[in-house]
């Protein structure tokens, strides 16, 4: 029987941002190469995004029915957070929600009633990880995987690029739950952190303000997308519709790596000098990479924080990208390799100091604005 | 002036250490003073709050001037927060670059004293675990009619 749904509670609220910037798109590319393997392409950078308010409520079909229409979208994301309340919705904005000027910022954390969790190869009996039984696949990820409130609950699965091309017992795709009271971002997001180091599965990046969560199904190069539009969307019912979330389950786990990380983080910068070069200490941002990558907090978070420091190091790039393929190549994936290639490091890199060189100028602007000419 | 937001955000820990929730309040400046770290310089501001709840409470607002180029987002964003604060108040003048951040408090207290100056602050969760709070906007209300 399943449990009525209160109706008093939010559902699948969210943002919807479309890319501003033309010739932009917001999708990977698989292309399938002679010698059979395939390789991805990453998601361009948007800069300015159109922004929309989303609700698709609480009611499953009408998301899983969103879901299959934005998967033909390739310029559209959605994101956990609201714009800022004020901001003018008729011109294209950067998403942005982190700054230390908070009045900087075009999206604000607000709490959320829902949580979506992504599935990045996790074993699963053979067969689920099949194109055609990914949704299958899922069901065991849900009750296999994820804490005893997920047992049994109502979701939504979505494919993620990859979807059924990881062998037939590797699964990757989306789950979309709706949660039994509205959390604040942070609390999802440390949630999604200790889930993802305890039980492997789970993207925190996510749950945060304006991180994207792409719905668009990828463009397939020289093959067909494996997964039929039926299946871009799935409601799984299940015997309750909201999950009473434990949402300090894993604290324990992430203060712990909480600490691991800003102790490693300190390191790193003291060794690195402020603006000095590094190569004479040797330590700093390998350091940090060599202690954080593919450990609790998995790739993305340790690379683009290592790579962060790396880039006011003074280090030439070419050792910055060797060093950092080398560490890679020894302990992730071949997709993982793929993805982050001497490219992206190359562009994490360039991104990084441009943002510092607009940090600089806006300072220098500021100094001047208050002191005058002199400053 | 409406009452500042008293949520789930700011617990009751918050409160035990004397940081406010994020919010407006009419407060004043009390003094400047020198703000000096290992590796930062700048000027802590001591404002007490004259309305509301939290009336009598003083708390420090501290606006880093130098630091290592990590931080430079927070210089330019405490720069502009002392900018609209010296415009909203109606300093004369800019402060020169030597006097620096205290100086620009000095100037702001000058032109401060007998005005009804409404502070908008923010409050974030540093990564130690303590609340930080900082200027995100200031104006300059009318005196109520009854007055």
């Amino acid at each position: 029987m399943t449990i009525p749904i209160p109706s008093n509670l939010p559902g699948f609220a969210a943002t919807q941002l479309g890319l501003a910037d033309p010739g932009r798109c917001a999708v990977k590319r698989l292309t399938l190469q002679p010698d059979g393997s395939i390789t991805s392409s990453d998601y361009d950078n948007g800069y300015e995004w159109w922004f929309r308010l989303f609700d698709a409520g609480s009611d499953f079909d009408r998301m899983a029915h969103e879901l299959r229409r934005m998967a033909r979208l390739d310029r559209v994301i959605l994101c956990m957070g609201s714009p800022k309340p004020g901001l003018d919705l008729s011109t294209p904005h950067r998403r942005l929600w982190a700054r230390s000027d908070p009045r900087e910022n075009t999206m604000i954390t607000v709490p959320r009633a829902w949580i979506a969790i992504d599935v990045d190869d996790a074993p699963v009996p053979a067969g689920l990880g099949a194109p055609g039984r990914y949704v299958e696949g899922a069901i065991y990820v849900r009750d296999a995987f994820l804490p005893e409130e997920f047992r049994g609950a109502t979701m939504i699965v979505s494919p993620s690029a990859r979807t059924g091309l990881r062998g037939p017992a590797l699964l990757r795709a989306r789950l979309w739950f709706l949660i039994d009271r509205p959390h604040e971002l942070p609390v999802l997001k440390r949630w999604t952190r200790g889930l993802k180091a305890v039980v492997g599965v789970g993207d925190s990046a996510i749950d945060q303000a304006a991180q994207p969560i792409y719905t668009g199904r990828a463009r397939f190069v020289g093959m067909a997308d494996q997964i039929p539009p039926q299946l871009w969307a799935v409601v799984v019912r299940g015997s309750k519709d909201r999950v009473g979330l434990v949402a300090d389950r894993y604290e324990p786990k992430v203060v712990e790596i909480e600490r691991k990380m800003v102790a490693t983080l300190a390191v790193a910068r003291i060794e690195s000098g402020i603006g000095v070069p590094s190569s004479a200490s040797g330590g700093d941002w390998r350091g940090f990479l060599e202690t954080t990558l593919g450990d609790d907090l998995g790739f993305f978070e340790p690379l683009t924080k290592g790579i962060g420091i790396a880039a006011r190091s003074g280090d030439p790039d070419a050792e910055i990208v060797a060093s950092t393929l080398a560490l890679l190549s020894r302990r992730a994936d071949p997709s993982r390799i793929a993805q982050y290639d001497a490219a992206w490091i190359a562009r994490s890199l360039e991104r990084f100091r441009a943002m510092d060189g607009r940090t600089r100028a806006r300072r220098d602007a500021a100094l001047s604005s208050l002191f005058g000419k002199e400053a | 002036m409406n009452k500042p937001p008293d949520d789930d955000l700011f617990s009751s820990i918050e409160k035990a250490r004397g940081a406010l929730p994020p919010g407006e309040y009419v407060a004043e400046l009390v003094t400047a003073l020198p703000l000096h770290t290992p590796k930062t310089r700048g000027a802590i501001a001591i404002v007490k709050i004259m309305e509301g709840e939290y009336r009598g409470r003083e708390i420090q607002l501290r606006f880093v001037e130098e630091g290592p180029s990590t931080i430079d987002g927070i210089i330019a964003r405490d720069a502009a927060a002392l900018r609209a604060w010296s415009e909203a108040v109606g300093a004369e003048g800019r402060p020169s670059r030597k006097d620096g951040f205290e100086g620009a408090l000095k100037l702001i207290w000058d032109a401060g004293r007998n005005k009804r100056v409404v502070l908008k602050i923010d409050v974030r969760m540093s990564r130690a675990g303590v609340s930080e709070m900082f200027l995100v906007g200031v104006r300059l209300d009318d005196y109520p009619d009854t007055f």
